[in-house]
C-alpha cells in the first residue's frame, strides 16, 4: 500500500509552549485516518505542520513524497483542506469565497461545486459576516473538496453541522474514499471517529501514544466486567488475579466491577469461588479506549 | 483593566490615547512658539480670505490664543472627529464582527449596562484628548511667557471633548444600521464633511447664514475659551452635548430592540439589502461569481478589496491638492509677505520656498500631502499583516500558490494604489493650476508627486518587515509613532541646528520640496532602495516562517 502521508520524528516547539514532540507515523492511501485528542494535544499543530503553514523544529513530514514544507506549492496541489479555524474576506459572499479558492487551485469543476453546494444546503448568496458556524463550516468544506484532491485533510470537519449535514458529510467521505482519495481527518467526536475511519491515532500533550486500527483498537481484549452476588462484596477476591485492575464495587455493595485484559477463565473461577449470582461483560467503546490512553498510558513513543 | 466592560474599553483605547496625546500637546506648543515667528496684522489680513475662512472663524487671529484657534482648534476637531466616528463604529460593531459581544452578553449584564459602560469609555476617551488640547495650550502659553489662562485652556478642551462626544455617538447610532464599524464610520465621516461644508459655506455666505444652525460644528465654533475677549457659550456646548446624549438614548433603545449581529434597516440600505435578497438561485449565484474577474488572483481580489478605501483618499488627496492650488492663487502674496518676515518660522520652512508658485505649491500642497500619503500607506499595507493577524491566509495558502507569489500580488496591488494617489495629486495641483493660471512649473509638480512614491515605498516595506513577526496593533504603534516624530522633526530640526546628517533619521527631510529643487536622485535612490530591502526582507520572512493561526 503506498503511503501518502509520512512523518518522522516530527517535532514542533514554540518557546516554553507545548507544540508536538517526535511524532511519527503513515497514512496509506485511500484510508480514512482519524486523529484523535482534547484541546492543545496538538492535532492543529500536526495539521498546520502538514499543510507546510508551520515550519517543523526538527523531523520530518512528506505527502505523497514531497516535502510538507520545501515543497508545499506542489503538496498542496494535491490536498484539499479545511482549518480548524478560519477566516476569509467577510464582505465576501459564500459564492466569491468559493470562486476565489476554486481560482486560486486552478480552476474547478462547476458542476461538482454546484452539487456541493446543494447537498450541504449553502445558501452561497450570503455574506461570510452573515454565515451562521454551521454555514461557514459547510463553505469550509465545500472549498476543500470542490478540486477532488488526492488527499482530504479535515480539521474538526463536523463541528458547527447539524445532524443532516453530519450525515452528507460522511457520505462525502465515503464517495471520497471510493473514489480513492484519502482523508486525514481530526475529531473529538469518537462515534464519527469510529464510523467514518480506518485507522486512528492518538495524540496526547504533544505525543502520538497510539496508531491503530479502529477495528483492533476494538478488539483489544479489554472487556469490563460486573459480577453480582448475594451478599456484600470484597474487591480482594479478584485483586490478585493477573491482568485485573480498575476494581470497584458498585450497587450498594454486592457487585464488582472490573477491566480484564485477556483472558476472562481466572475471574469466572474467582466468581464461582465466591458464589456469584451474575457476571455480565462487555468491550469497551471506543471512547473507553481513548479516556484509558489519557487516563493510564504514560506518554511515550508510540 | 480586565475588571469591567468600562476599563477593558478604556484598555483597548490606551495606546492610540497616549499617541494622540502627546501630538496635541506638541502641536499646541509648537502653534504659541512660532505665534513670535510672524506678523500678526498680515495673518489677520491673510485669513480674511474666504478660503481660510472656510475652515474656521478667524477671531483675533492676531493674538497667540486666536491663532491657535484658528489653526489648531480647527485641525484638532477635524482630525480627532475622524478618530471619533472610528471609535464610535467600532464601540459595538467590532465586537459583534468578532463574536465577542455574545460572550459577554452571555454573562450577567444587560444590554444596557455593556452599552452604558462602553459610551462611558468613550466619553472618559474624549476628555482625555480634550485634556490634552487644554494642557497643550497651557504649556504653549507658558513657552510663549504669556498669562496662562487655566479655566479657559480647560474649558477649550471640553468644547473639543464635547464636540468629539457627539460625532462617536453619532457613529455609534449609525452602527445599529450597518453591518460593519467601517461602514458606520463611513457614513458618519460623509455626514461630518456635509456639516463641514455646511459651516464653512454659512460662514463665508452671511446671507444664508442660518444653514450653520444645522451643522454640530457651528455648535463648536461658538466657543472660543482660550479667546478671553470671546469666551464661551455655555447654551451651545450643552445643546451640543444633548444632542450627543439623544443619540446614546437612541443608540440604547436600539441596541435593545435588534438582534445581535443583525441590522435595523435604513430606507437606503433597506433599498440595496432588497435588492441582494432579490436573488438568485444557489447556481445563479455561483454563475455570477464565477464571471467577476475581480476573482481571478490574489492580486485582482486584493486590488478589489481596496477600491472603495482607495476610492475616498483618492477623491480626498486630490480635493486637497485641488484646494492648496486654489489657495496658492489667491493669497500667494500674502503667504509670502507672512513668511519672508517670519524669523525662525522662515528658517524651518525655508526662504526659497516663496520664491515662485512652485514654493508656495510645496508648502501649501506637497508638505502636507507627504504625511498624508505615508498614512495612507501605513493603513493599506497594515491590512496584509491583519490578514495574517485574523487567519484570512489560511485558506488562501492551503491552494497551490506559493506563498512569496501571494505576497507579491498582494504588494502589487498595494503599489497601484499608491500610483493612483500620486497621479490625484498631480492632476489635483495641475488642474486647478492651469485653471486659475498659476505661474507653475508642471515638471516640478510632476517630480514632487513622483517623489511621494519613495515615501509611501519606505513605510510599505517598514510594514512588510514588522510584519511577518509582529502583530498589526504594534506595528501600527511603532511606524505610526515613527511617522509622527518624524514629521515633527522635520518641523523643528533646522530651527534646532542640528548636525547636517541628523535630516536622514527623517524621511519627510528626506523627501525636502522637489517642486523647487528637483529630485535628490541619491537620497530618493537609497529610499527606494531600503523600500526594496525591506519589503524582500518581509516577503523573506513570510516565505519562511510560521503563520500565525488567526482566531
Amino acid at each position: 500500500m503506498t503511503k501518502i502521508i509520512e512523518t518522522a520524528s516530527l517535532t514542533k516547539t514554540y518557546g516554553a509552549s507545548r507544540g508536538i514532540n517526535d511524532v511519527s507515523f503513515s497514512v496509506d492511501e485511500g484510508e480514512v485516518f482519524g486523529f484523535l485528542g482534547p484541546n492543545g494535544a496538538g492535532k492543529s499543530t500536526t495539521i498546520r505542520l502538514l499543510m507546510g503553514l508551520l515550519r517543523a523544529t526538527s523531523g520530518s513530514a512528506s505527502i505523497a513524497g514531497l516535502d510538507t514544507w520545501v515543497q508545499s506549492t506542489e503538496v498542496k496541489r494535491l490536498v484539499g483542506y479545511l482549518p480548524g479555524e478560519f477566516n476569509v474576506d467577510p464582505a465576501m459572499t459564500g459564492a466569491q469565497v468559493i470562486e476565489y479558492l476554486g481560482n486560486l487551485s486552478g480552476g474547478v469543476d462547476q458542476a461538482y461545486v454546484k452539487q456541493l453546494v446543494r447537498r450541504l444546503e449553502l445558501d452561497p448568496s450570503r455574506r461570510f459576516r452573515e454565515y451562521s458556524r454551521g454555514n461557514k463550516q459547510k463553505v469550509g468544506l465545500i472549498q476543500a473538496f470542490m478540486h477532488r484532491p488526492r488527499l482530504l485533510i479535515l480539521d474538526e470537519p463536523t463541528s458547527g453541522l447539524d445532524p443532516l449535514n453530519q450525515q452528507e458529510f460522511y457520505t462525502l467521505v465515503a464517495e471520497a474514499q471510493a473514489g480513492g482519495s484519502t482523508v486525514f481527518l481530526s475529531s473529538h467526536i469518537l462515534p464519527e471517529v469510529e464510523h467514518t475511519c480506518d485507522r486512528v491515532g492518538i495524540i496526547r500533550e504533544g505525543q502520538l501514544v497510539k496508531v491503530d486500527h479502529v477495528s483492533t483498537l476494538k478488539e483489544i481484549r479489554h472487556h469490563v466486567v460486573e459480577v453480582g452476588f448475594a451478599e456484600r462484596a470484597a474487591p480482594t477476591w479478584f485483586a490478585s488475579l493477573p491482568n485485573i485492575s480498575d476494581i470497584k464495587i458498585v450497587n450498594d455493595g454486592d457487585t464488582v466491577q472490573m477491566t480484564v485484559q485477556d483472558d476472562l477463565s481466572g475471574v469466572i473461577q474467582a466468581a464461582a469461588a465466591h458464589h456469584a449470582v451474575s457476571i455480565v461483560t462487555r468491550q469497551p467503546s471506543l471512547e473507553e479506549i481513548f479516556l484509558r490512553y489519557y487516563e493510564t498510558v504514560p506518554v511515550g513513543k508510540v | 483593566m480586565l475588571r469591567s466592560v468600562f476599563t477593558k474599553t478604556l484598555r483597548d483605547q490606551r495606546w492610540s490615547l497616549l499617541i494622540w496625546s502627546l501630538m496635541i500637546i506638541g502641536f499646541m506648543m509648537l502653534g504659541y512658539w512660532g505665534f513670535n515667528q510672524i506678523n500678526p496684522t498680515e495673518i489677520s489680513k491673510l485669513v480674511a480670505n474666504p478660503a481660510f475662512k472656510f475652515l474656521n472663524d478667524p477671531v483675533a487671529v492676531d493674538t497667540p490664543s486666536g491663532l491657535v484657534t484658528f489653526r489648531y482648534g480647527f485641525f484638532f476637531s477635524l482630525l480627532l472627529s475622524i478618530f471619533s466616528v472610528l471609535l464610535g463604529g467600532r464601540l459595538l460593531r467590532a465586537e459583534e464582527a468578532r463574536g465577542s459581544l455574545d460572550l459577554i452578553l452571555a454573562r450577567p449584564q444587560s444590554r444596557r449596562n455593556v452599552l452604558l459602560e462602553k459610551a462611558g469609555a468613550s466619553v472618559v476617551s474624549v476628555l482625555i484628548l480634550g485634556l490634552a488640547y487644554g494642557v497643550g495650550a497651557l504649556l504653549g502659553e507658558m513657552v510663549l511667557g504669556i498669562p496662562v489662562t487655566i479655566a479657559g485652556a480647560l474649558l477649550a478642551g471640553l468644547n473639543l471633548s464635547v464636540l468629539l462626544f457627539f460625532y462617536a455617538m453619532l457613529a455609534l447610532t449609525l452602527s445599529h444600521a450597518t453591518r460593519s464599524s467601517g461602514a458606520a464610520a463611513g457614513i458618519a465621516g460623509g455626514l461630518y464633511a456635509i456639516f463641514f461644508v455646511l459651516d464653512g459655506t454659512g460662514r463665508i455666505y452671511p446671507g444664508i447664514h442660518w444653514i450653520r444652525w444645522f451643522s454640530p460644528n457651528y455648535y463648536y465654533d461658538l466657543s472660543k475659551p482660550l479667546i478671553t475677549s470671546y469666551g464661551t457659550d455655555a447654551a451651545a456646548m450643552l445643546f451640543l452635548l444633548a444632542l450627543g446624549v439623544l443619540l446614546l438614548v437612541a443608540s440604547l433603545s436600539l441596541f435593545e430592540r435588534r438582534d445581535i449581529g443583525a441590522v435595523v434597516p435604513l430606507p437606503i440600505i433597506g433599498r440595496s439589502a432588497r435588492r441582494a435578497a432579490e436573488t438568485l438561485s444557489a447556481d445563479a449565484t455561483l454563475d455570477h461569481a464565477a464571471r467577476d474577474p475581480w476573482l481571478r488572483s490574489v492580486f485582482m481580489r486584493s486590488l478589489r478589496a481596496t477600491g472603495p478605501a482607495l476610492g475616498w483618499w483618492t477623491l480626498s488627496v486630490f480635493l486637497y491638492a485641488a484646494y492648496g492650488a486654489g489657495i496658492t492663487k489667491s493669497s500667494g502674496d500674502q503667504l509670502r509677505d507672512i513668511y519672508r518676515n517670519a524669523g525662525a518660522l522662515d528658517q524651518i520652512v525655508g526662504s526659497n520656498l516663496f520664491a515662485n508658485d512652485n514654493g508656495l505649491i510645496s508648502f501649501m500642497v506637497f508638505m502636507i500631502l507627504s504625511i498624508v500619503v505615508t498614512i495612507y500607506a501605513l493603513i493599506r499595507t497594515n491590512g496584509w499583516v491583519s490578514d495574517q493577524d485574523e487567519g484570512r491566509l489560511d485558506l488562501v495558502l492551503s491552494t497551490p500558490q506559493p506563498r512569496w507569489k501571494v505576497a507579491m500580488q498582494t504588494y502589487a496591488a498595494v503599489l497601484v494604489g499608491f500610483a493612483v494617489l500620486v497621479l490625484a495629486v498631480t492632476v489635483g495641483v495641475s488642474l486647478i493650476g492651469l485653471a486659475t493660471g498659476l505661474n507653475l512649473d508642471y515638471g516640478g509638480v510632476v517630480v514632487a508627486s513622483i517623489a511621494l512614491l519613495p515615501l509611501m515605498a519606505l513605510v510599505a516595506g517598514a510594514v512588510y518587515a514588522l510584519g511577518a513577526r509582529l502583530r498589526s496593533g504594534v506595528v501600527v504603534a511603532g511606524v505610526g509613532s515613527y511617522l509622527g516624530l518624524a514629521f515633527f522633526f522635520e518641523l523643528i530640526s533646522s530651527y534646532l541646528g542640528l548636525p547636517h546628517w541628523t535630516q536622514y533619521i527623517s524621511i519627510f527631510s528626506n523627501y525636502g520640496t522637489p517642486s523647487v529643487d528637483g529630485i535628490n536622485w541619491p537620497v530618493n535612490i537609497v529610499m527606494l532602495a531600503l523600500a526594496a530591502i525591506a519589503t524582500t526582507a518581509g516577503i523573506y520572512l513570510f516565505q519562511t516562517g510560521d503563520l500565525r493561526q488567526g482566531g
